[in-house]
């Protein structure tokens, strides 16, 4: 019980409760995964496959510690498949500057450095022998790494420091068929080929409220590519698909969150405060919602917002609603008026004003 | 003394303790006319100013700074980095424009306004 004395507070209206809070801009992710997921622009070179997937700081813990999977994307225009492969080629003997792989095939050999705790690149389409894990191209000047049922090591891919520190993250047990699976307690994607489309890669977060399936076609391998057959869906798809109830497919490109980019209609995270919940609603957009319990409803809202670095950017408040109980707060870029995802760490502080009286 | 009637103010989470005060930015000297009780706060760098809460509270239910100017602007306050251990919250005056960090020209009415509310129990 705290004993600090304070003075007491009074209003000139009658009736007025007032509703106090702050949350996390990051969405929860149904907690299987752990951490944060992003999606982020090109900024390594991975032409001929679809997918480079990354997790640093992965380590035991709560959702707000750093863990985060990034999965970019690749534009092939800007990417030669020599830049990737000299990546890839030196990471094993030397840490690559841009790579900072902690890489491990067959327990053997660490890839890059140990500035990040870990990173993974899952690449497809190895024309390979079956068996082969690690495959040189050397007419064609490309490293291949491959994932195929029946390999003969066991540990494909461990955790070489930091983290799980030398646990196993994938190994042959996991592989079944043309299915890659990642297992791992806290961390369960998966991560497969289409059986139809070699180089199709798909990953699964399997959260406990919602699993996201997101296919990297081999026709679109670029941000722009990907935008063009999203914007062309119908439905549920064969690039981005909701399996879980939400909004539907998204746009992907640099910087999005995975389950900002996937509307993924989760909770607010460490939210501080009662008689509210706060959901991210679309990019930049969050809802705060208030209990049904004061009869007048809202009155008056203001935000703010609370950034890890300075920024551009910031709260306004937007549309309230004291029917639904709801106040609309846009995170908005101040360069362009458009609402935007903001960095992680950032929070959102409230204030609701609420009449108790009606 | 007021004689107006007014009514008290309910909160939905208890047990909690406002801090709320204001104060007038003078460039790069020191901030001056600080208003409210329970923190100090001081320039510690262009466009930064520490305030450091007078008692340690059991937790934040949030922050807020907006900034009050004589004339039309496009800076803003932002809420930076909180330091439980130290009592103390961050809070920059920013161009806008060009998302710096800047220090607001002298004026009596170039203020930072500061509201924060603490949990006081634990439950």
């Amino acid at each position: 019980m705290g004993s600090i004395a304070r003075g007491q507070r009074s209003s000139i209206i009658p009736g007025r409760v007032d509703i106090e809070g702050s949350f996390d801009c990051f969405p929860l992710l149904g907690g299987s995964i752990g951490g944060e997921a992003y999606m982020s622009g090109a900024t390594e070179g991975c032409p001929n496959f679809d997918t480079v997937i990354e997790a640093t700081n992965l380590g035991e813990g709560s959702l707000t510690d750093s863990k985060k999977i990034t999965v970019t994307l690749v534009d092939d225009a800007v990417y030669a498949d020599a830049v990737f492969n000299a990546a890839l080629d030196s990471g094993r003997a030397v840490a690559p500057a841009h790579m900072d792989t902690i890489f491990a095939l067959g327990g053997v050999t660490p890839l890059g450095d140990a500035g990040n705790a870990w990173e993974l690149c899952f690449v497809g389409d190895m024309p390979a022998a079956a068996g082969e894990q690690v495959y040189d191209d050397a007419v064609a000047g490309i490293t291949y790494i491959r994932f195929e049922p029946g390999v003969s090591t066991a540990v494909l891919i461990e955790a070489a420091v930091g983290g799980y520190g030398g646990e196993v993250i994938i190994d042959t047990v996991d592989t079944i068929g043309g299915f890659l699976t990642v297992a791992d307690d806290e961390f369960a994607p998966q991560l497969f080929h289409d059986g139809a489309d070699q180089e199709t890669v798909s990953v699964i977060h399997m959260g406990e409220t919602s699993d996201v399936t997101v296919h990297f076609e081999a026709a679109a391998s670029t941000v722009a590519e990907a935008e063009a057959v999203i914007t062309a869906l119908t439905g549920d798809d064969a690039i981005i698909a909701v399996q879980t109830a939400g909004t539907g497919a998204s746009v992907l490109q640099a910087g999005d969150v995975l389950d900002r980019t996937f509307l993924h209609s989760g909770q607010c995270s460490n939210i501080h405060g009662r008689d509210f919940s706060a959901t991210r609603v679309a990019v930049g957009t969050y809802d705060v919602t208030f209990a049904a319990t004061y009869p007048g409803g809202l009155r008056s809202f203001d935000s703010c917002l609370q950034v890890p670095a300075v920024v551009a950017a910031y709260t306004v408040d937007g549309v309230i609603t004291p029917v639904s109980r709801t106040a609309r707060i846009y995170v908005c870029d101040h360069a362009t008026g458009n609402a935007v995802d903001p960095a992680n760490d950032t929070k959102i502080h409230f204030t609701a004003r609420m009449d108790n009286l009606g | 003394m007021s004689s107006r009637i007014t009514f008290p103010i309910g909160v939905a989470t208890p047990g909690t303790v406002s801090v709320e005060g204001s104060w007038q930015c003078n460039a790069a000297g020191a901030l001056s006319n600080v208003m409210g009780n329970g923190f100090t706060v001081a320039r510690t760098g262009v466009g930064e100013h520490t305030v450091t809460f007078d008692k340690a509270y059991l937790g934040y239910i949030r922050f807020g700074a907006h900034l009050a100017l004589n004339a039309v602007d496009n800076h803003k306050a932002q809420v930076g980095a909180y330091d439980p251990v130290a009592r103390t919250l961050i809070i920059n005056t920013v161009d806008m424009a060009a998302g710096v960090v800047a220090d607001e020209a002298s004026h009596a009415n170039n203020r930072v306004n500061l509201e924060c509310v603490f949990k006081n129990v634990s439950y």
